[in-house]
């Protein structure tokens, strides 16, 4: 633990526009009811109708000299009058808070914890839940620990957000011409910049829900969602993504689609028995329209076609394969006993291109373009592997990223029709993830040599699962890609069977998982039982 | 002489130091290279010729006049340049004389030499000079540089079959069986001689055939040589006995790559391991700590306990034997008359 410094002083930033006052007074109640003194408290009363907001205001300012109130002579909507309260802040930190929130009375404690353990924080954000009329909480949302990606895809880290006072002045504060999505612009421009993002993994916001509020409906603000699909293009603009920001399947939705550099060679890597099945009720060679699909459904010219084939092959499969994929197809035979790593690891040591593509036999692609999302996000150097989102041919969810936890290694949203959302977005938005299948994943080359491949040690199951941990332990994120679509006619080919073996070889290497960083159980799975953990206070006292 | 041609100003120390052939600096008697160059000069005129005079005409400083004069020839020389004649070696300079080619020539000699001078006189010039030189032996060892642009002095020029047309006219003709080219490449013998064109053509044929003959060869050999570069390059370009090799050595490639992947992934799982148990490690210590605490803390207790016990036990077991002393029936007493006897025994012992 490093060595604790003073505690920060919070600056808390409070634009105020007409609230109803018990709900105004009991926001600022909250921040009295802190354990933790660090702080001040700026309500920036943005011209409000009622002269009793004011008022209101200057009785607490009476009582507590660390309420100010600041009084705008004409209403200059939220982004100015935050802007007015940030420029008079005095603290390290300013908090963002809302004029009808409530702050959880350990919320600037816990912040200020955090901040402790190191000293280049330059911004936290909390989770969150919402307060209805009759003061009852609900809707909690668990947050991931810091997504860059998800970022761009929604606002998700919200409230509480606290964020360093001189790297806020030095973006320039609030922008004019985002309002409804001044946030989601300014965290954006400072994480930029922050040298180090942390999550504070505990509810200590309660986001007021109110008719006409964003907690309720962020359609309630059409505006909202324009200027965040604005917010998120200059932010790929300012950090050199090419790419578009398009509005995504629901509001405050953002999807990134991104060009992927023609000049980059792209190896599809496909280990095949050559098997036939009934899809859709016609019989078909499943790798041959693996391979057919992933190339119709892409406009990328340089792809390579590895296919890895065991003896038992058709001949017949393989002409085919001639036929569709023509002499961009690489064929690797392979004898011996079934394993999957292997037979990846083959056909890796026989691809030439510079990004490889996991890809099951078994596949189908349904996106236009779901090679060139897949493949683009790892021109970003700290993406380490992406994932695509795959279905059973009933168009239910098979997989959208992993998440492990509870001493088990999770699908979760797995039978979730297509057109659902998740809880938060989680199935329309690209984000971090611990872990993806290998069904259909994506790598730079030289990331699956710099972590040796998929463990031969590992035949048949949780081969992934160990690739997933090697790619986080070398530092690098790993993203599920929401706009990558593909069918996985996964129990078509072979029979799930897992040998305890199979996991203990994994919980040997990387240890017994508990909570997912970046799906938090109780939002993957609010019914589980936990398993059972002796407290590690068992054998004190005497 | 006429304006076209040099003359002994052309020849002074600037053409001999730095000019004349190659401009190699000190041409003299001194310089070994020189030197041992007319040596061998002199030894192939006198194993060719054995000539016991020689008469060189531009002799410059007299280097093959006193290499041919250390081995016995009575040898002397001529040449324009006062300063080269002025220059000579001491042992040389008496036989060497200023004078131009196309003086006159006093007596009689074995061999007249005349290297690389004709090309610098005018073309008039040099034709009085030939008849100069003819004038007085049978014999001309005869060198003129077909290069015009070697010296600036070169001012006549001329191919070597003009010069031999020349010297036919006056009766002189080329040995062509006497090979002199180690001197210059274009140094030629002529000799005085009654040739009937039988023995002309004869000669000449000999030459032309046997060079004719070589340049044939040669371009067949030309031919054969760019042939074979052409079907190499062919196969090259086409490479179907490379292919197979390529094929080897990607499947190798692939192959050690793969070992690469499996060695890799058993370093980072043994290192994950090892990590794993480290943390394990971190966390089962201290719990282990704290229960050795505890077992020395239970163990003091349980020693005080058993002391405890053990005096309990030893202030029971008093006890006992108290209680059972006093809930023993007493002693039973000896009768009265007894005991007054016992009484009366002691006191009258």
């Amino acid at each position: 633990m490093s060595p604790r410094r003073p505690a920060p002083l919070f600056s808390i930033v409070t634009p105020v526009y007409d609230p109803p006052l018990d709900v105004l007074k009991e926001c600022i109640e909250s921040v009295l009811a802190q354990d933790f003194d660090g702080w001040e408290m700026i309500l920036v009363d943005d011209f409000s109708p009622s002269a009793a907001v004011p008022t209101v205001i200057n009785q607490y300012s009476r009582q507590d000299a660390r309420i100010r109130l600041v009084e705008r002579d004409t209403n200059g909507h939220i982004v100015v009058a935050s802007n007015d309260g940030v420029e008079l802040a005095q603290g390290e930190f300013i908090a963002l808070l809302d004029h009808d929130d409530l702050l959880a009375p350990t919320a600037l404690s816990r912040v200020a914890s955090v901040i402790a353990e190191h000293d280049d924080v330059d911004y936290v954000y909390t989770d969150e839940d919402k307060v209805g009329e009759d003061g009852r909480t609900y809707g909690a949302f668990h947050k991931p620990d810091w997504s860059p990606e998800r970022l761009r895809g929604q606002m998700y880290t919200s409230h509480l957000s606290v964020l360093r006072t001189e790297l806020v002045r030095e973006v320039g504060g609030f922008r004019e011409g985002f309002e409804g999505s001044q946030d989601h612009d300014l965290v954006l421009r400072v994480t930029e910049r922050a040298r180090r993002v942390v999550h504070v993994p505990e509810v200590l916001y309660h986001w007021r829900a109110v008719e006409g509020s964003t907690a309720v409906d962020i359609e309630a603000k059409p505006y909202a969602n324009d200027a965040g699909l604005r917010a998120v293009q200059e932010h790929l603009d300012r950090v050199g993504i090419a790419g578009r920001t398009v509005a995504g399947a629901e509001p405050g939705r953002y999807t990134v689609e991104r060009d992927l550099d023609p000049a980059r060679r792209v190896s599809l890597v496909i280990p095949t028995m050559g098997q036939s099945a009934v899809i859709h009720g016609a019989s078909r060679f499943l790798v041959v329209d693996a391979v057919r699909s992933a190339l119709e459904c892409t406009d990328h010219e340089d792809v390579e076609v590895v296919v890895v084939h065991d003896a038992p092959t058709p001949a017949g499969v393989l002409d085919q394969l001639r036929e569709v994929a023509g002499d961009r197809l690489v064929l690797v035979p392979f004898d011996a006993p079934f394993n999957f790593s292997t037979k990846m690891n083959l056909g890796v040591s026989h691809a030439s291109g510079e990004r490889i593509v996991f890809l099951n036999d078994d596949v189908e692609a349904i996106s236009h373009g779901w090679l060139e999302q897949l493949v683009a996000p790892l021109d970003e150097p700290d993406v380490g592997l992406t994932g695509a989102k795959l279905y059973y041919a009933d168009q239910t969810v098979q997989h959208a990223g992993h998440a492990y936890f509870n001493a088990g290694y999770h699908h979760p949203f797995r039978f979730r029709t297509r057109d659902e959302a998740g809880p938060f977005g989680e199935l329309f938005v690209s984000r971090e993830v611990t872990g993806v299948t290998a069904a259909c994943a994506a790598m730079r080359r030289e990331t699956y040599f710099e972590v040796g491949g998929f463990t031969e040690t590992l035949p048949g199951n949780f081969n992934d699962v160990d690739l997933c941990y090697k790619v986080a332990a070398a530092g690098l994120r790993t993203l599920f890609i929401a706009n990558s679509e593909l069918y996985h006619y996964e129990s078509q080919t072979r029979v799930a069977e897992v040998a305890e073996q199979e996991r203990l070889a994994v919980v040997s290497r990387w240890g017994t998982p508990t909570e997912d960083a970046y799906l938090r159980s109780e939002l993957a799975m609010p019914n589980l039982r936990r398993v059972k953990e002796l407290p590690v206070d068992l054998f004190d006292g005497a | 002489m006429t304006h076209e041609g040099t003359t002994s100003v052309d020849h002074g120390r600037g053409y001999y130091d730095q000019a004349h052939l190659d401009g190699r600096g000190d041409y003299s008697w001194d310089d070994e290279h020189w030197r041992d160059f007319f040596m061998s000069v002199a030894d192939r005129l006198i194993g060719a010729f054995a000539p016991a005079s020689v008469l060189d005409v531009g002799c410059g400083r007299g280097l093959l006049v006193q290499a041919l004069t250390v081995q016995g020839v009575d040898a002397s020389g001529l040449d324009i340049s006062e300063h080269a004649v002025a220059t000579a070696h001491a042992d040389v300079r008496d036989r060497l004389a200023v004078a131009s080619a196309t003086a006159p020539i006093e007596g009689r000699y074995d061999l007249v030499t005349c290297i690389e001078v004709l090309e610098h006189m005018s073309a008039t010039d040099a034709q009085l000079a030939i008849d100069r030189l003819t004038a007085v032996t049978d014999r001309v060892l005869f060198s003129s540089s077909p290069d015009p642009h070697g010296e600036p002095t070169h001012v006549n020029t001329q191919p070597g079959e003009a010069w031999a047309a020349w010297f036919a006219e006056r009766g002189f003709f080329r040995r062509t069986d006497v090979d002199l080219s180690m001197i210059t490449p274009w140094a030629v013998v002529f000799e005085r001689g009654e040739l009937t064109p039988h023995e002309i053509v004869r000669r000449y044929e000999q030459q032309y055939a046997r060079v004719r003959t070589e340049l044939l060869d040669k371009r067949r050999a030309l031919l054969d040589a760019d042939r074979a570069v052409n079907s190499l390059r062919e196969r090259l370009d086409e490479g179907p006995a490379d292919a197979e090799e390529v094929e080897r050595l990607r499947a190798e490639v692939a192959q050690h790559r793969h070992a690469v992947l499996v060695s890799r992934d058993h370093v980072i799982g043994l290192e994950a391991e090892n990590g794993r148990l480290q943390r394990d490690l971190s966390v089962v210590l201290p719990e282990l700590r704290k229960l050795q605490r505890r077992v020395t803390v239970l163990t003091k207790r349980r020693e005080e306990l058993t002391a405890k016990l053990q005096d309990t036990r030893q202030r029971l077991e008093r006890n006992r034997k108290r209680v059972a002393q006093l809930e023993a029936p007493p002693a039973p007493q000896a009768s009265l008359t007894r005991r007054v006897a016992r009484r009366v025994r002691r006191t009258f012992a």
